[in-house]
């Protein structure tokens, strides 16, 4: 039971402080077109 | 496209679009300034000054209007200014209707307007149907040179051209060189062009994106004036696997980038008209295997994982490099749109310490949000130089322009270099190679102007992240000149844009850097009605002896005025000024002069 107590905190631990934290963070960028005064301008290129 | 016209380090935009593409008045040109309700500098807005610009002026008499479809931006005359060159394409020369209007050479004045420069030997190539247009020095002369990839001659009947290299003469004109240079021996039909140092000898090389009916061409630049096909024995063959139902691969961009930080330039293909399924070619990483092997190019299809929603015909027409969250590891960003609208999207692609990338879109939200869909190109930039590269993206269909802000990449370290080039370099210092060293992180970055399709273009002074490493060992800067100049800047400062000479480690750029620099802060620019000068750092604007206005040909204006409300403030009247670009000179009673740009709208 102990070693099963064991394993489950390592894999839990693994997952915490797995390097790939931007599933954790969705605010890495944000829409600033209007607060720019780029609303509506066209582009292609 | 994103280049700074106006010489305030702030990158401004530059836009092709004003509602129809084959008509005229097809590029807009916004200046980034401080945003007036503001005090803060981080707070910037776009404003478009196209009007007063002159970048749709015809050099035809009388003719109304200016056609652009694609344009690059670097200062071809040495003279401190970003200048362009336009080009025009269609999808088949030989029923182009030509009535004079071309691709141009234009000079810039350093406050956003151009002047056309007549015979300037450019003015003759849209005969030649250029797609994309990539500066270099391929000769190391110190004046900049560009290379034009070409599309059909004819469409239907499948006849090519070859791609085109003029020489800059140093003072806006160009000459063709393309046959002496043994560019003349290979036709093929091209959707883009791009420049890199494949292979580490110091000479800038040519890779060229074909649209569909070949595999491109990787040019190796002798060092002798000339370049050689090296496609064959190095790999480059963007029809390496075909795509869906065994079409042809159409390629808009090979992006150059030392991703995986082994020194050597590794490539993203983004291919319009891939395919998804196994064994099918799609747009990919292209890794360069270094000198042991030749650099030899390895397609890697592996490297990149596309999660779901993803078209299963690909329309990959735009992808960029940058960094998102300074970690040392660079990012990607890939623009998909136009053949299937309900799936094709924005991707962001995050570099994992592996190297393998990983489709980080449903960890952003940015799936089932419209504005991600149905994109077409995009340019990273730092546009509050705030120490993290930002994103600005065009959309297919609407063709709306939208602007990400980067929240997190300067919560890492970071650092941005400004190059001040030696005597005999480009002014820009384009194809200049900085290697960044702190401790076990090496990074590499390529200085350049003109990538891929229509010449996508970022800002010169690039950003590196140095993720948890809180100290520069050093920067080297392998200058483009004739002299193969090399420069060590010892320990620079970190969190800052450094500005390094030939001689190293110069100075930093500091916030609202270009009026600290004169104790003089002119705002707004442009002005309406007035504009205000504000003496900073204690200097008192009581010892001012007069406020001169001149235009930009030199002849000084007389009908303004202005009034000191403190010694620290005066507001100039410039409410009967014509629109356009304006030098003042402020004169102390010392007989020091003061000089600054503005832009009446």
């Amino acid at each position: 039971m102990k070693k099963i107590y064991l394993l489950l905190i390592t894999i839990l631990g693994l997952f915490l402080c797995n390097d790939q934290n931007y599933a954790q963070d969705t605010t890495w960028f944000k829409n600033v077109t209007n607060q720019v005064g780029l609303s509506g301008v066209k582009s292609f290129y | 496209m994103v280049a700074d016209v106006n010489n305030d380090d702030y990158p401004d935009l530059l836009s092709i679009w004003t509602g129809n593409i084959y008509g005229k008045d097809n590029m807009r040109v916004y200046i980034n300034v401080q945003d007036t309700n503001s005090a803060d500098p981080l707070d910037r807005i776009f404003l478009d000054i196209t009007p007063i610009t002159g970048i749709n002026a015809n050099i035809i008499p009388d003719s109304a209007g200016h056609r652009i479809l694609n344009a690059v931006f670097a200062d071809v005359n040495n003279d401190g200014n970003i200048d362009m060159i336009t080009g025009n394409d269609t999808y088949n020369l030989e029923s182009y209707y030509d009535n004079g209007d071309r691709g141009e050479v234009l000079l810039g004045d350093g406050t956003g307007a151009f002047l056309t420069v007549p015979d300037n030997g450019i003015h003759t190539a849209i005969l030649n149907n250029p797609t994309g247009h990539s500066m270099l020095d391929y000769d190391r002369d110190g004046n900049l040179d560009v290379f034009m990839g070409t599309f059909f001659k004819n469409y239907n009947s499948n006849i090519w051209n070859h791609g085109f290299l003029y020489k800059g003469n140093g003072d806006g004109t160009f000459t063709d060189v393309s046959s002496p240079a043994g560019l003349t021996v290979k036709n093929e039909p091209d959707y883009g062009c791009q420049v890199t140092d494949w292979n580490n000898d110091g000479w800038p090389d040519i890779i060229t994106s074909p649209y569909c009916r070949n595999g491109g061409t990787l040019w190796k630049n002798n060092g002798n004036g000339t370049f050689s096909d090296v496609s064959a024995i190095t790999g480059y063959d963007t029809q390496f696997m075909q795509g869906d139902n065994g079409q042809n691969l159409c390629n808009w961009i090979a992006a150059p980038e030392d991703f995986d930080n082994d020194g050597d330039m590794d490539l993203m293909l983004a291919l319009v008209h891939g395919g998804n399924d196994a064994n099918e070619g799609r747009s990919t990483i292209v890794i360069n295997e270094g000198p042991t092997a030749g650099y030899h190019l390895h397609w890697d299809l592996n490297r990149v994982t596309w999660d779901a929603p993803k078209s299963t015909h690909h329309g990959d027409y735009d992808v960029s490099w940058f960094d998102f969250d300074n970690d040392g590891l660079e990012d990607m960003s890939l623009q998909q749109g136009h053949y299937m609208p309900a799936s094709d999207r924005l991707y962001m692609f995050y570099q994992n310490p592996d190297h393998t990338f990983s489709d980080i879109n449903a960890e952003l939200g940015f799936i089932g949000d419209t504005t991600f869909a149905n994109t077409h190109a995009s340019e990273p930039l730092d546009y509050d130089l705030d120490g993290d590269d930002d994103l600005i993206f065009a959309k297919d269909g609407t063709v709306k322009t939208y602007l990400l802000r980067n929240e997190i990449g300067n919560q890492n370290n970071w650092v941005t270099v400004k190059l001040i080039a030696p005597a005999g370099c480009n002014y820009n210092s384009i194809g200049a190679r900085i290697y960044v060293y702190a401790d076990s992180l090496v990074k590499m970055r390529d200085v350049y102007a003109g990538r891929g399709n229509k010449c996508g273009q970022q800002p010169f002074n690039l950003v590196f992240g140095l993720g948890a490493h809180n100290s520069i060992d050093s920067i080297v800067v392998r200058w483009p000149d004739s002299l193969f100049t090399v420069t060590t800047a010892v320990n620079p400062p970190i969190n800052q844009i450094v500005v390094i000479d030939v001689n190293g480690y110069v100075a930093n750029v500091p916030e609202n850097h270009s009026d600290v620099a004169e104790n003089i802060k002119l705002y707004p620019n442009p002005a309406q009605d007035h504009f205000v000068l504000q003496g900073i750092n204690n200097y008192s604007l009581n010892g001012v002896a007069a406020i001169e206005i001149y235009d930009i040909g030199g002849r000084k204006i007389s009908n303004f005025s202005y009034y000191n409300n403190n010694s620290t403030i005066a507001v100039v009247n410039v409410s009967k000024l014509d629109q356009g670009a304006y030098i003042t000179r402020i004169i102390s009673k010392e007989g020091g002069v003061i000089t600054k740009q503005f832009i009446k709208m």
